[in-house]
């Protein structure tokens, strides 16, 4: 997988496939800390509490696939728990943090990935993804139980580390090769009858152009 | 006492139908069988049922309601008579006969082979009076009633053995046993072609009860062994109670005498040795040195715990209760044996208003023991601020108040059975008013107190507005949520634009459209629930 840069020439002049993702878990587990070092590759300590749900995104290239990540950070405090379903609800891709030097963060994961189960799409690709590895002295959560939950419950599993980047690409990167692209591209197909244009019925120059221009681009 | 021996004996039994040399031996080895059973026939194909009896021992043919089942075509058959007519007509020997019959056969021809003799009976027409038979002549028709065929090749020509009179094949298809003289006779050995109507009239043919016959005098054999030993034991116990009452007395009245009460009771009978066991006879709980000690019976003499044994009260006479002269030990069993015919008359000598006043007294006591309980039940009920209160606890409620209101009804029952009772005297008229007014009072005191249960609506409405202030509050904080996303939602959007990024700002303006539609959803909800 390599993120599009100036050079992809042949990529970057297909159309993206997007992709809605969607994090979940406790507050303060690190979920924007994660889409941060995704998106920006950057970390920042002390991060402010999210509000609602923040809305960023990335391109990324996958075989000979351009993948465009919706990303909606949701908040992990309990008031904006209603706002979840709204944006999992048809989401093609899920990312459950949890921190594993808190074990009632787990628990919290636990609860999600049911509420996944049962309310959105069946298609969706669930991560469970264990945050805080640079707190590895301090862990309380041991790498097996979580593994063999994720394993029962057939999640992708990854231990990460938003502050030192470990593990981070793998995740996007993992997950990005789960999805199933033929449905996602005959449902758009159904719903866009004439690709190329937009909804006002013109033809999308922007997206291309607006592409080069992007700076939240992956160093790596 | 009567008991009844409710027999339902079916046999499927077997008779052959045709007249050949097989079935004759068959008709013998069946003989056998069915004269064990000699008091009434059965028929092969009467299936003789009573309703109780086909539950008991009925498996092949079961019953519902009125319905019998055929055991052979399973087919449903109202009545014990259309289900006899039913095996007589639509399952013939060969089809009904078969399985039985096979059974017969193989029996038979072991019991053939292990005697290693054929009975030679077979041969030997049975004598039969045959005087009254209806002569045969070329135009014939069958007698039986709805029939009228003509008699002949094609349907057959057969007298009836019992009646004599001329059938077709089809109503002589039935086998009876005969006596010599022709009359159904269930003790005769053979069987006889009989007419339909001759075989539905016969004796049991439409008896669903089975037989009976009183067993009274063997259970009274049975109890009077029992009575003879328990009469015994009474009359032993009894005597050696007066003994002890006897001496006892004697003791009383030589008060300066030191006589051993011990050594008396002791020569009323042998105790036990303290050493000979180490269990109660009774319970057989171990004895102890402290604790648990040993005790032993006046009467029987057998050691026992403190917990098996009972205060024996002493009387000069045992009849009269006002001459009690001391107390001693005897075992729970002894004691209750010695006075048991006591008992017996004392109960019987209770006159009905001490039975319907002690009744009366039960009640009260249930009810007094139920109404706290009940209200403080309808305390919790009340209390709206209790949070949601379950359907159980109403339930229960509701289950105190109806017992409560049948006892209620019980005790005005008896006070007015009171009140009907003759009386004596003016005094025993006084009495019984007096308890009926008692009882009167009771129930003003307590039934018409009796608090309504709140009405279920209005636990409803309770629950509704429990259900609905938290609704109220999920959705502000719903909407507070919502809120907050929304302005979040339109700074990205700003942005979006600004950066020209325009397929981001297509997925936000989707969203804030999602974002508007949450919104107006919980407004709409809320004002229904404020409405």
């Amino acid at each position: 997988m390599s993120f599009s840069g100036r050079n992809d020439a042949a990529a970057s002049n297909m159309k993206p496939i997007q992709v809605k993702l969607v994090l979940l878990g406790e507050s303060a587990v690190g979920k924007s800390s994660i889409v941060l070092r995704f998106v920006n590759n950057e970390y920042q300590d002390n991060k402010e509490p999210t509000i609602g749900a923040a809305f960023l995104t990335q391109r990324c290239k996958l075989d000979d696939r351009i993948i465009k990540f919706e990303i909606w950070d949701t908040a992990g405090q309990e008031r904006f728990h209603s706002l979840a379903p709204m944006y999992y609800r048809n989401a093609q891709a899920a990312v459950i943090v949890y921190d594993i030097t808190k074990p009632a963060s787990l628990e919290k994961a636990k609860t999600w990935v049911k509420e996944l189960q049962r309310q959105a799409n069946p298609n969706i690709v669930i991560a469970l993804v264990g945050n805080k590895i640079d707190l590895a002295n301090n862990r309380a959560v041991p790498y097996e139980e979580a593994e063999a939950y994720a394993n029962e419950n057939e999640l992708l599993f990854f231990e990460a580390s938003a502050k030192t980047g470990t593990n981070i690409i793998e995740v996007f990167t993992e997950l990005a090769k789960k999805i199933p692209y033929e449905q996602i591209l005959a449902n758009n197909k159904n719903l866009n009858s004439r690709p190329g244009q937009n909804e006002n019925g013109r033809v999308n120059l922007v997206d291309q152009d607006n592409n080069n221009q992007e700076n939240g681009q992956c160093n790596c | 006492m009567s008991a009844y021996l409710a027999r339902s004996k079916r046999t499927f039994g077997v008779k052959a139908q045709d007249n050949n040399n097989n079935s004759s031996e068959n008709e013998n080895l069946l003989n056998v069988n069915l004269s064990i059973d000699n008091e009434v026939e059965y028929n092969k194909r009467n299936v003789v049922l009573s309703p109780e009896a086909s539950l008991l021992t009925m498996d092949s043919i079961s019953l519902k309601n009125n319905y019998f089942e055929c055991p052979i075509c399973n087919e449903e058959i109202f009545g014990i008579f259309q289900l006899n007519n039913h095996l007589d007509i639509v399952h013939t020997e060969n089809q009904s006969g078969n399985v039985i019959l096979s059974i017969f056969r193989k029996t038979q021809k072991i019991t053939e082979d292990i005697t290693g003799a054929k009975t030679n009976i077979k041969n030997v027409q049975p004598i039969i009076n045959k005087s009254h038979w209806e002569k045969s002549s070329i135009d014939d028709k069958c007698s039986y009633p709805e029939c009228k065929k003509q008699l002949g090749i094609r349907n057959g020509k057969q007298n009836c053995y019992c009646c004599g009179k001329l059938f077709c094949d089809m109503h002589t298809n039935f086998s009876m046993r005969l006596s010599e003289l022709a009359k159904p006779d269930s003790n005769s050995p053979n069987w006889f072609k009989v007419c339909q109507s001759c075989y539905t009239s016969r004796e049991g043919y439409n008896n669903a009860e089975g037989q009976h016959k009183s067993l009274t005098h063997i259970f009274l054999e049975a109890r009077k062994n029992n009575i003879e030993k328990l009469c015994l034991e009474e009359n032993l116990l009894i005597l050696r109670l007066e003994k002890l009452a006897k001496s006892l007395s004697v003791l009383h009245e030589k008060k300066g005498v030191s006589v051993n009460q011990r050594a008396i009771e002791q020569s009323v009978v042998q105790w036990k040795e303290d050493s000979s066991t180490y269990q109660c006879y009774r319970c057989n709980s171990r004895f102890g040195k402290v604790r648990n000690r040993r005790h032993h019976c006046r009467l029987c003499g057998q050691l026992f715990c403190n917990d098996c044994l009972e205060e024996l009260p002493l009387y000069r006479d045992i009849k009269d209760e006002t001459t009690l002269i001391g107390t001693t030990k005897s075992c729970n069993h002894c004691k209750r044996i010695v006075f048991r015919q006591k008992e017996m008359n004392t109960k019987e000598k209770l006159p009905q208003e001490a039975k319907l006043y002690e009744q009366i007294k039960f009640n009260q006591s249930i009810v007094d023991s139920m109404l706290p309980k009940y209200n403080e039940l309808l305390l919790k009920l009340s209390l709206k601020s209790s949070g949601t209160f379950s359907k159980d606890s109403y339930q229960e409620a509701a289950l105190y108040r109806e017992k409560l209101i049948k006892n209620f009804h019980q005790i005005d029952l008896l006070s007015k059975r009171i009140l009907k009772l003759p009386a004596n005297s003016k005094y025993h008229r006084t009495l019984q008013t007096n308890i009926a007014k008692g009882s009167i009072i009771f129930l003003q005191n307590n039934m018409i107190t009796l608090k309504m249960l709140p009405e279920k609506d209005e636990i409803n409405v309770i629950n509704e507005d429990i259900e609905k202030t938290k609704r109220i509050k999920e959705i502000n904080v719903a909407m507070e949520a919502l809120n907050d996303q929304y302005s979040m939602l339109q700074g990205y959007y700003q942005d979006a634009l600004f950066n020209r990024k325009f397929d981001n700002a297509k997925i936000l303006e989707e969203s804030i459209q999602d974002i508007t539609l949450e919104i107006e959803k919980l407004k709409v909800e809320l004002e229904e629930i404020n409405f």
